[in-house]
């Protein structure tokens, strides 16, 4: 229960980044639309961007009061019912679901502008809603705007998604096979490797090791370098799975006593990375 | 889980069992305080924040994150909790207790 209350409240905190992170300015591509059009369309996008965040706290902030009482102490089972129940309750006030539509109007205005992609981005994000769909958000942008470095983001979203697993490899391998821009084809492949890692570790590896033989050095923004994350993501698979011996590791402890684990050979040991931040 | 670690770690006081956290809250001063105001007993690793050494070390992207090692170091189990962690535990003494 704790575990479900800390993801919402991760998720508020990331509610409340979407608004800025998407609002973000990027150069203006060769469009066709006049500048004066585009200044307006972006104005319109961040106005958006806005009103939603604003719903989003709404929401959010009677999740939260939903969930208060439980923060120091366990829900029993029927209190666990009951919260479940009036949860549901809350989900129209969901502004993804209900804004889909309107970034999906602004995207037709916009068509073939940079505030296009952007505001098809956002319905994937959103997982579509009202008739748009993901799936058709990420067909517009595959064929109007391959050539952006904004499809980074659609690269990033899916390595964790709902969509179907052949959609999200088809969508990737796209990126990684035709993006002008290294960012994008960095992201994909994370994103093909995460993807892997549950059915095929061995493609799965062998992605990581690309990442770290192309773009070691490429910021990915969270988690540091793609060469950091797939070096990590690489011992995780080769040196941490059940039937490996652990690998040996020096820490401190909180009477600044150092250990190791190998200190505990000739015990059952459970190692339990745990916080409550 | 608190709960449920306390009393495994009550119970099996007397066996060859170790729980070690690997706490991400901050400095020891900070921990110590943690595990004093919480009642933990068990020996906890600073690893100061998630982006901690061991942490980023063992690509942890997710808390609690568990490993679960027989008497030899050879990981038996991840991501067990609870219920599922005490049968584990079970299990590998059971397993030791056998290898004597």
């Amino acid at each position: 229960m704790r575990t479900q209350i800390r993801l919402l409240v991760a998720l508020a905190a990331l509610g409340s980044l979407a608004g800025p992170l998407a609002s973000a300015q990027s150069p203006a591509p060769a469009a066709s639309a006049p500048k004066t059009d585009e200044a307006a369309l972006a104005a319109e996008f961040d106005a958006l961007g806005e009103a939603f965040e604003a719903a989003q706290q709404e929401y959010y902030k009677k999740l939260s009061a939903l969930y208060a009482p439980f923060r120091e102490r366990e829900p029993s089972a029927e209190e666990l019912v009951e919260l479940e129940r009036k949860a549901k309750e809350l989900e129209p006030l969901d502004p993804t679901k209900s804004f889909a539509p309107r970034y999906a109007a602004l995207a037709a205005k916009a068509k073939g502008t940079v505030v296009a992609a952007k505001a098809w981005l956002r319905v994937v994000s959103f997982g579509g809603g009202g008739e748009f769909t993901a799936e058709g958000a990420i067909a517009a942008l595959l064929a109007e705007h391959l050539e952006r470095a904004e499809l980074a983001e659609l690269a990033s979203t899916l390595a964790y998604t709902q969509l179907a697993p052949e959609l999200v490899r088809s969508t990737l391998g796209t990126l990684r096979a035709k993006s002008p821009h290294d960012t994008v084809k960095a992201a994909a492949t994370l994103s093909l490797a995460v993807n892997s890692q549950r059915e095929d570790v061995a493609r799965a590896k062998e992605l990581y090791r690309e990442l770290v033989a192309k773009y070691a050095a490429l910021d990915a923004g969270w988690g540091g370098t793609y060469g950091e994350i797939g070096t990590r993501a690489l011992f995780e698979l080769e040196r941490l799975q059940v039937g490996m011996v652990a690998p040996d590791f020096e820490a401190s402890d909180e009477n600044d006593v150092k250990f190791k684990v190998s200190d505990y050979r000739g015990k059952v040991v459970v190692l339990d990375f745990w916080g409550f931040w | 889980m608190l709960p449920h670690e306390k009393a495994l770690v009550e119970r099996l006081k007397d066996k060859p069992f170790a729980l070690i956290g690997i706490n991400s809250d901050g400095d020891a001063a900070a921990v110590r305080k943690l595990l004093a105001e919480q009642g933990i007993t068990w020996r906890n690793a600073i690893d100061v924040s998630t982006e901690g050494p061991w942490a980023r070390a063992w690509n942890v992207s997710g808390w609690p994150t568990i490993y679960v090692l027989d008497h030899k170091g050879v990981i038996r189990f991840r991501d067990v909790r609870d219920e599922e962690l005490e049968t584990a535990v079970n299990a590998l003494l059971a397993e030791l207790e056998a290898a004597k």
